[in-house]
């Protein structure tokens, strides 16, 4: 039976049998509505995902192509400058930049889903919410392209494996419920304020400096450790740290799922309020 | 929640429904902060306007409807009296502001050729996109393929970008896409407008094939022979509000009346 059924009031008798507060009723539908429009969902996010590099000679090798290039030559030349062996600092780079990237295109992606979705809103019963969660989940088709990358560069540079590495698999599931909790909230925001994804785009090239990506937390000894007020930190640390062995997992993990718990309250908070009038704001 | 409209097409249904409980339609009001958007503002004045921009107008208003298996529905009225609106509340693209509506069965909605198209992808790719759309699961999408490259006529163009296509191509393949589903309940806003003449023919006898197994119709039009062959009652809309909604001849002669009146300001 469909959580509709059961939350709806068309149906008094049901209601009575299965009375259920409203905002687990919210919850069960948003869920709901994400089975019933998969296929929406998958086709969209895919061919947005291929459309950056349509009808382009190297097709989906562009992104693994600059994404090696740009985490080799930083690496390459940052290694110089601190005196660091490549071979460390390479597959701390690249492993930096994968969760990144993904997040970054997530926000940005997703701020601009609902305006970008407009013709469509304008027409279509469509829940408003699959719009944004369509930008989470290109940035998820994105991931291979990248980790056809970042594995070899783990074999060849890292190369050490320990029971820690286990700790990945809570981590890309953590990083998904990151992903798609963030483009709910800022899909809404992005609808209502059409600067935010132009803060974003510019505001995160900022952030990247602040986040350790392209320089670690030890470089400076003694230094206070600033990086911990970052909340990118942590979701950089998501994937690097137990591949790595560059934090502690239990404390990187928690720090996430506390945060993105806190951002996925209020994005149903806003969705809650703005589902439907957003197609009015955007029109 | 206000609104408990199922908010996705549904499977085929024996018993559709379309039902409108009192509800009302509000646009935001945003002719308040234009007004001045082009003035040097003050702080103050910009918190005003932000404040004004919160504000709504009515649009649709004391709307009834009960629509069951049967009911066939041409909608009437001078321009801007709300029956694009209309449509698109009753296909779920614009959220009741009080009030409910209802709808089970699939619905399909022919508003504007253009929605859904996505101009940088193929007409292939976008076969799937406007489908899926509309709420149609891959396999019928799959088994209707065939049946929309035909009657599309745009066989060898569909490996193209849309963005490609002239204006009639993109109609016809919107259009093909569209058709190409049985629906419950269907919403024709004007009976086809562009297209070459022997296109326009084609496109007539496939959509009467249509609504003819179409359980609920509603059909805006300003052709009166239009609504006259397809519709079986007719709404008068005007100033957003159903002014007149009775059998085809009824509402025919309000409206007409109506039109023949000599305006006040």
């Amino acid at each position: 039976m469909r959580a509709r059924e059961r939350c709806g009031p068309e149906d008094d008798k049901q209601r009575s049998l299965h009375a259920r507060p409203a905002a687990v009723c919210a919850v069960l539908n948003f869920f709901e509505s994400l089975i019933r429009w998969r296929e929406l969902i998958a086709v969209f996010a895919f061919h947005r995902m291929t459309a950056r590099y349509r009808s382009s000679w190297l097709g989906p090798l562009w992104i693994a192509l600059s994404f090696i290039i740009f985490a080799g030559g930083i690496a390459g030349m940052w290694s110089m400058f601190f005196d660091r062996p490549f071979s460390d600092f390479f597959p701390y780079v690249a492993l930096g930049l994968f969760s990144w990237n993904l997040t970054g295109g997530v926000m940005v992606d997703s701020a601009r889903s609902l305006q970008q979705s407009k013709n469509i809103l304008l027409q279509s019963s469509v829940p408003t919410h699959i719009f944004p969660i369509i930008g989470a989940v290109k940035n998820i088709f994105v991931i291979p392209h990248y980790l056809i990358v970042c594995i070899p560069i783990f074999v060849i540079f890292h190369g050490e494996y320990s029971l820690r590495l286990l700790w990945l698999i809570p981590g890309f599931a953590l990083l998904f419920a990151f992903m798609a909790a963030t483009s709910l909230l800022l899909g809404y925001l992005g609808a209502y304020f059409a600067d935010l994804a132009e803060l974003l785009a510019n505001g995160l090239r900022f952030v990247f400096f602040f986040t350790p990506i392209l320089w670690t937390t030890d470089m400076r000894p003694g230094m206070p450790p600033i990086w911990l007020l970052n909340p990118f930190y942590y979701v950089v640390e998501l994937i690097r740290g137990p591949a790595l062995g560059t934090s502690d997992p239990v404390f990187i993990y928690s720090m996430v799922a506390g945060g993105t718990a806190v951002i996925a309250l209020a994005a149903g908070l806003i969705i809650f309020v703005l589902r439907d009038t957003v197609r009015l704001r955007i029109s | 929640m206000k609104w408990r409209s199922s908010t996705a097409p549904q499977p085929a249904s024996d018993h559709p429904l379309l039902s409108v409980e009192n509800a009302s339609v509000r646009f935001p009001d945003s002719s308040a902060h234009k007004r001045t958007n082009t003035q040097k503002q003050s702080l103050v004045q910009l918190a005003h306007n932000s404040a004004h921009s919160f504000r709504t107008k009515p649009v649709l208003e004391d709307l009834w409807l009960d629509l069951r298996g049967g009911h066939r529905v041409g909608l009437v009225g001078p321009n801007g009296s709300g029956k694009s609106t209309f449509l698109r509340f009753l296909a779920g693209a614009i959220p009741p502001a009080s009030g409910r509506i209802f709808r089970t069965g699939r619905t399909i909605a022919i508003l504007s050729a253009q929605a859904g198209l996505e101009m940088n992808a193929t007409g292939y790719e976008n076969i799937f996109l406007r489908s899926l759309l509309l709420g149609v699961k891959l396999p019928e999408i799959r088994a209707a393929m065939d049946d929309i490259i035909e009657f599309s006529g745009l066989e060898d163009r569909l490996q193209e970008p849309v963005r490609t296509y002239s204006a009639g191509m993109v109609l016809r393949l919107a259009f093909s896409i569209s058709t190409a589903f049985p629906a419950d309940i269907l919403l024709i806003d004007e009976w086809i407008g562009t297209g070459d003449a022997a296109f326009i023919g084609k496109a007539k006898a496939r959509l009467s094939a249509m609504v003819s197994n179409t359980k609920i119709l509603v059909v805006a039009s300003h052709n009166e022979s239009v609504i006259r062959t397809l519709c079986s009652e007719a709404i008068f809309m005007l100033d957003g509000r159903i002014a007149h909604h009775d059998a085809v001849d009824s509402t025919f002669a309000v409206y007409n009346h109506w039109l023949l009146a000599p305006k006040t300001p």
